[in-house]
């Protein structure tokens, strides 16, 4: 911040001199007032949540544009609602890629394969389109099927597809980090992992998080200590593993687990994909505080 | 206005009061009158089509699995229920019409018409209810009305072409089929796969003495049928290569509306295809279309909204969200007396406005003087 009165010095170095012994002077009345505010607030917390209360920052999160479907209430059932229902029964998903994968398309198809317990890797076959292959999982009681797709032996999105009837949904991943490459990561045992899901607060983002909810079997094997984390943040969703540890009564430690990606939700088909249900545009990022899932 | 809208998570008829302005998406704007939930049953039996009689006195909604049903408009009570209407259960209902002498058709995907006398519906008699079965060639994927004449009815699917056929005492007569356009530039057939049928207005008196009408398929083609002329369409474009799916027209014949598969709905010149206006709004597939009185069009798909726009400007008029998925709409009030209000109220506005403009003309006019007086 600059001086009240500027300092009208002519020669630069003297000007500068003068600039620094303004700043510091400053710092040590700020560090003096923020001392003198601690030991007021230390004697009365109430000063403090009355500061705190005041002086909220804005962040785009709070400043997102009015979405009447946040938080509303599922109204009837969806296509997803089996699996709500019918708790006995698992998922069982079937994981493949694009055709003529290379080599990181096989990689990231077994990451997800590594992550989503009951589920099954089958290579791709040229002549079976999408349509054949969900109905040839479907007839075989599969309840999703994924499908990497890869462009350049680079992983650039996901296909997930909810047997029998859809719906079907196109995400776009970046950021994709192997296990290994974590530094201090764990190994992952084949418990059946927690499932957190953020933020997925709007009609769409539900039906995002429902999505996600039904490739994880309903009962996690809590001796794991395994946790996979969807967290939506400005509609990305981040993924991430960790395994928690007890370090005593009061703490609890992290250590991840891998692998790491983003995605981001590019389109939404009804039924095996037919029409459609969402899709992103370009024009919806121009709105920064707009956000749909 | 007033809005009957069919949802597919809940099976049920939602009734939607609202004024012109109302839009859910925006705090501080209108907000819906009442919503009202009626007829609920679940989504394996929801409604795909239903039409609410000329006398107001019933409603019949066609849902899947085969039933049709029909309420009492006022309470939704259920009156009558006639159950395997669809002959098998995969397919569905594609169109459900009155005519004028109150009976009612559906018909379903396998091209199966059934004819219910919405007269004989509160005898005693069993047997006068049953409904009488036809059989149009299948596959179908739209079946209507002309609204000019009584027991005439045009249909057409995939690979099956426009065919009017006139259905009188229950019997079936074929009166034309359309023929598919030209080989293409590979002198390959150009797939058929009809998904829109409107009839358009005729004049006899121009020797017009056929149907006049306008057609949409899933391949983006718009198509008018002359059938006095010929028996290939007489305009032929392609505006658009996603899938078609449902079709209206304004008062004016000028214009078709359509909307596609990826959530356009346009409005179509039809002297030469291009487009002419956007109904913005929508994100996903428009499913249901109804025109009001050639006025209005109220729109609901995908996306769980349910949007009304004024035919003629594209101006959204109302927007609101119905929390399911929207498979048939029906626009049954547009509060014409806030139209009254509507236009009083712009009448004082550009009152206001030439009086603005006069002060503003007299200030000049003073203000010039003055300036002439400096000079000299």
């Amino acid at each position: 911040m600059a001086p009240d009165k500027p300092i009208r010095v002519r020669n630069r170095l003297r000007r500068k001199e003068l600039f620094a012994k303004y700043k510091d002077e400053r710092n040590k009345r700020r560090h003096e007032e923020r001392a003198e505010r601690a030991k007021e607030e230390l004697e009365n917390p109430e000063l403090k949540a009355k500061r705190l209360a005041e002086n909220v920052p804005n962040t785009i999160e709070s400043m997102r544009v009015f979405d009447e479907t946040v938080n509303a209430e599922l109204e009837g059932t969806d296509e997803f609602s089996e699996y709500f229902e019918n708790t006995d029964k698992d998922p069982k998903v079937l994981v493949t890629t694009s055709e003529n994968p290379k080599k990181n398309g096989l990689i990231f198809a077994k990451m997800l394969q590594d992550f989503l317990p009951g589920s099954v890797f089958v290579e791709r076959k040229e002549k079976y389109t999408m349509k054949d292959m969900a109905s040839y999982c479907s007839n075989r009681q599969f309840s999703d099927l994924i499908v990497v797709n890869e462009d350049k032996n680079k992983v650039t999105g996901i296909t997930f597809i909810h047997l029998p009837t859809g719906p079907t949904f196109y995400f776009s991943v970046t950021n994709i980090i192997e296990s290994k490459k974590i530094a201090g990561h764990g190994n992952p045992t084949s418990h059946i992992p927690e499932l957190i899901l953020n933020n997925f607060s709007t009609r769409l983002g539900q039906t995002v998080g429902r999505l996600f909810q039904s490739l994880f079997p309903h009962r996690p094997q809590f001796q794991g200590r395994q946790v996979v984390t969807l967290h939506n943040q400005r509609d990305f969703i981040f993924f991430r593993r960790h395994r928690y540890k007890f370090k005593n009564e009061k703490r609890v430690g992290l250590q991840e687990l891998g692998p790491q990606f983003t995605m981001k939700l590019r389109r939404v088909q009804k039924g095996i994909r037919e029409e459609i249900d969402w899709e992103h545009k370009p024009s919806m990022d121009r709105d920064k505080k707009k956000f749909y899932l | 206005m007033k809005l009957l809208v069919a949802l597919e998570d809940t099976g049920s008829l939602k009734e939607i009061e609202c004024l012109r302005g109302t839009d859910t998406s925006v705090q501080t704007a209108k907000q819906p009158i009442s919503i009202v939930n009626h007829a609920v049953e679940s989504r394996a039996t929801h409604i795909l089509k239903f039409l609410v009689t000329s006398d107001s006195k019933y409603l019949v909604a066609a849902r899947k699995g085969g039933d049709i049903v029909v309420y009492e408009r006022d309470t939704f009570e259920e009156v009558k229920r006639y159950t395997n209407m669809t002959a098998n259960e995969s397919s569905n209902f594609v169109s459900l019409i009155q005519d004028s002498t109150n009976l009612i058709y559906s018909c379903c995907e396998n091209g199966v018409v059934s004819v219910i006398d919405l007269n004989t519906l509160n005898h005693d008699d069993n047997d006068t209810q049953q409904p009488t079965n036809l059989q149009l060639t299948g596959p179908v994927s739209c079946f209507v009305l002309n609204p000019n004449q009584t027991g005439i009815f045009a249909y057409g699917g995939k690979e099956n072409e426009i065919k009017v056929i006139s259905i009188t005492n229950g019997k079936l007569e074929q009166l034309w089929e359309s023929k598919n356009v030209s080989l293409d530039h590979l002198r390959l057939p150009v797939p058929v796969w009809i998904s829109g049928i409107n009839f358009l207005n005729t004049d006899s008196a121009k020797g017009q003495t056929g149907y006049h009408l306008l057609a949409i398929s899933r391949y983006g083609h718009i198509r008018v049928y002359k059938t006095w002329l010929k028996r290939r369409p007489v305009k032929n474009f392609q505006p658009t290569t996603k899938s078609l799916r449902t079709l209206t027209h304004t008062s004016t014949n000028l214009y078709a509306v359509c909307s596609d598969s990826a959530g356009l709905v346009g409005k179509f010149s039809l002297k030469d295809g291009k487009m002419v206006g956007k109904y913005h709004g929508s994100v996903g597939f428009v499913r249901a279309l109804y025109n009001y009185r050639h006025s209005v069009i109220a729109t609901g798909g995908l996306d769980r909204y349910v949007r009304v726009y004024d035919l003629d400007t594209c101006r959204i008029l109302a927007n609101v969200f119905v929390t399911s998925q929207v498979t048939d709409i029906i626009m049954l009030e547009d509060g014409e007396k806030l139209m009254e209000e509507k236009m009083i109220r712009k009448e004082k506005e550009r009152e206001q406005a030439v009086e603005e403009a006069e002060a503003l003309w007299e200030e000049l006019e003073n203000n010039s003087s003055t300036r002439k007086k400096k000079k000299l």
